[in-house]
């Protein structure tokens, strides 16, 4: 009896010992890993995503020397910290799925750029309130221009709202063209009209040459050209109206202005495959020579020069349709954030303090093409076309792109049926509509 | 020696709790791990539905707002619907799958290579699945070149551009994905067969397919529900990954399922408790689909 109860246990007891060895070892690896994920950013080390028109920063890439450059000069400045660089993705639904769940799980960056406006108030229970930090450098806020859109409520109220990240350009849309395809076409100056703009596009499809590279897989091409066209069609004051609840987007000026948009598909300017197309994927066709024209933010003037050379980029501005004639919208592109649970705000800010500084913002304007905001750098532009966008976007009174200040969620709706509109599936009033019943419930759903 | 002990009653009683005891503890462990990977988040998620929350700041309650809201959103609606025309490819894969997997049983000239181009997606990931019909698709591509290869021009167009084109397009993709895994069930389902039922059937003067639909067929009613489930399950719950490599959701919204709904409304939108709600709705249905189709086959086989 004892010897088979004794052997009858015995595999029954080897199996307890293991399991209580598999116990333990799970008990300590999940307490290791929890050990190892409290520890968070290493210390010394400052964590940096790269949003907005930093996400194609690659290595090798104009934009990326200019990061590369910042953190050279930031470790030489503040030596001994180490710098980890993460891309963050270059399109908005993907950018914000990255971006909404690092806030989520508390597993955040110690500093980021982040596109302007409602890309970046979306999150800011998120953020540093930057206003002691900024007042405790000298002189920093008057450095720059284009504050509102890094603040509560679009508004810095010169600088005392409640700052949330620092301006790092000034952004809007232009038409680039091709001197060369131009004069093959016999056409001898870009657009001045809409109506112009119809025609040259039948003058450079009768010469075999496709007019205009118009990626909207995501609905951004279309949505550049709704923000530009608005500017003949509506002011500032009507646009705060709108996002205030007082003007609907469904209003004849809004929808008229995304309607006219849709003639570039009819009146072939854009190729055939435009609605599955990405935007970053149609714009090297130009930048290779083979379309006349495309709508872009000057980030893409070096990669422009680059490819078709510089004395061969022509730019304009896009003509607008409406009551009040051509007009530039624009705002700032981007701008610095920190998070709240960052573990190095102190390094963070530094870094904020040099990747905006009178020499990175130089140098922002040969690598990375875009107005810079610093006040004193921007005196030093002597690239032609980059002069020209410059001096536009400087103008006071310009109207703030549609999609950076109406609430993310609303951008990130709008965008899909814009997809649909240019497409030719969904009428300009359907889009603004829908558009419109976001905006309306954007406070209400959770 | 034979003498029992007054105290073996007792003995014995505290060897069964002990047993129990034992019991307990090795269950302990898949509890644990059910418990705190299935169980709680279901009741997070449940709470967070009846909240409005971003994800960053604290949820504020709002009772079954969302709910409500829900069944009003036309991008939710749509999206189930889509679900239910994604479902489409049960059929085709429950009924293709079993006359694929009937004709390499049978060992037809070239079923090895047959077997093999069937089954070689299923072992691809789903993101290179869709990485490759992507390219297939696009405009200009593959199937356009060859459609004006074989003097079909006016065939090609843009395949992922209309709403209608893009879901045919995900259904095909789906089918072309998982035919290999339905055809694998079947085999292995055909092997164990009695090889004298067709034997039989055959000296009968039975053809092929009486074989197949009335011989085999009902001897393999067992694997036909469970290549069922798996494929619904997959409309319903297995959809992301398809539609977020091949047309993240696009044209608009038109191409969206339950599940990217939730993805994006929770990640892209930041509407953590919407989505929550959209999530229990969704796991309501499942798991009603569920309880049928397991009530059916058990129903059956009883």
């Amino acid at each position: 009896m004892t010897n088979r109860t004794n052997r009858a246990r015995g595999p029954v007891t080897r199996f307890r010992a293991l399991l209580t060895l598999a116990l333990a070892g799970i008990f300590a690896v999940a307490a290791c890993s929890s050990s190892s994920s409290s520890s968070g950013t290493k210390t010394g080390t400052l964590q940096l995503w790269l949003g907005g028109v930093l996400t194609t920063s690659t290595p090798g890439s104009a934009y990326r020397n200019w990061v590369d450059n910042v953190i050279a000069r930031f470790q030489s400045k503040y030596s001994g910290t180490k710098v980890d660089v993460t891309l963050l993705p270059a399109n908005n639904d993907q950018l914000a799925a990255k971006v909404e769940s690092a806030f989520a799980s508390h597993s955040v960056p110690d500093v980021m750029m982040l596109y302007s406006g409602a890309y970046t108030t979306v999150y800011q229970q998120g953020l540093m309130h930057l206003n002691s930090l900024i007042n405790s450098t000298p002189g920093f806020y008057k450095s720059f221009s284009g504050w509102n859109l890094s603040c509560e409520n679009l508004d810095c109220k010169g600088g005392s709202g409640t700052i949330l990240g620092v301006p790092t350009d000034l952004d809007g849309f232009f038409l680039f063209y091709n001197k060369k395809l131009f004069e093959k076409a016999g056409l001898a100056k870009p657009p001045p009209t809409w109506s112009q703009l119809l025609a040259d596009c039948h003058t450079l499809k009768s010469k075999g040459i496709l007019p205009m590279s118009y990626g909207d897989a995501e609905g951004y091409t279309t949505v550049n050209f709704l923000d530009e066209n608005l500017a003949s069609y509506i002011t500032q004051p009507q646009m705060n109206a709108i996002l205030s609840g007082h003007q609907k987007l469904t209003d004849p000026p809004v929808v008229s202005a995304l309607d006219k948009v849709s003639q570039l598909r009819t009146a072939g300017c854009a190729q055939s495959n435009a609605s599955t197309v990405n935007q970053l994927n149609a714009t090297p066709q130009f930048a290779a020579g083979k379309s006349a024209m495309v709508e872009m933010y000057p980030g893409l003037i070096p990669a422009f020069e680059k490819g078709i050379g510089a004395s061969n980029l022509g730019v304009a501005v896009i003509p607008g349709t409406g009551p009040l004639g051509t007009s530039v919208a624009g705002n700032s592109g981007d701008n610095w954030v920190i998070p709240a649970q960052s573990s190095n705000p102190k390094a963070a800010w530094n870094f904020i303090k040099v990747a905006t500084d009178a020499a990175s913002a130089k140098l922002w304007l040969t690598d990375v093409g875009l107005p810079t905001t610093n006040i004193a750098a921007s005196g030093n532009i002597t690239d032609p076309v980059m002069k020209f966008v410059a001096t536009d976007l400087d103008k006071a009174g310009n109207l703030e792109l549609l999609d950076s200040v109406l609430p993310n969620g609303v951008a990130l709706y709008m965008y899909k049926d814009l997809n649909l509109f240019f497409a030719g599936r969904m009428s300009a009033q359907a889009v603004m509509s829908a558009t419109q019943t976001q905006l309306s419930s954007s406070q209400t759903q959770g | 020696m034979t003498r029992s002990s007054p105290y073996a009653p007792h003995r014995r009683q505290r060897s069964a709790r002990l047993d129990r005891l034992w019991g307990v503890l090795y269950a302990i462990p898949a509890l644990a791990f059910i418990l705190v990977f299935l169980a709680y988040p279901l009741v997070r998620v449940f709470g967070y539905s009846l909240t409005s929350w971003n994800g960053i700041g604290a949820p504020i309650w709002q009772g079954f707002h969302n709910f409500g809201a829900l069944v009003h959103d036309p991008v939710f609606l749509a999206a189930l619907r889509n679900n239910v025309i994604y479902a489409i490819s049960v059929p085709i894969e429950v009924i293709g799958a079993l006359v694929i997997a009937y004709l390499l049983h049978e060992r037809i000239p070239g079923w090895r290579v047959f077997r093999s181009a069937f089954f070689l997606p299923a072992v691809y990931s789903t993101v290179v699945i869709g990485i490759i019909a992507g390219v297939i698709l696009q405009t200009n591509g593959p199937i356009d070149d060859s459609l004006r290869a074989v003097g079909l021009p006016a065939l090609a167009k843009n395949w992922l551009g209309s709403p209608a084109d893009a879901r045919t397009a995900i259904i095909a993709i789906v089918i072309w994905a998982n035919f290999g895994y339905s055809v694998l069930i079947y085999l292995a389902g055909m092997s164990a067969l009695d090889p004298r039922l067709g034997e039989a059937a055959r000296i009968d003067g039975a053809g092929s397919w009486y074989i197949l639909f009335r011989v085999y067929g009902p001897n393999l009613r067992g694997v036909m529900q469970l290549v069922l489930v798996i494929n619904t399950v997959t409309a319903f719950a297995y959809m992301f990954t398809y539609i977020y490599v091949i047309t993240n959701g696009g044209p608009g919204f038109s191409t969206y399922s339950a599940e990217f709904f939730i993805y994006d409304k929770a990640f892209t939108f930041g509407q953590l408790g919407y989505a929550s709600a959209a999530g229990v709705i969704l796991t309501l249905i499942i798991a009603v689909l569920g309880y049928f189709q397991i009530r059916w086959i058990t129903g059956r086989q009883q």
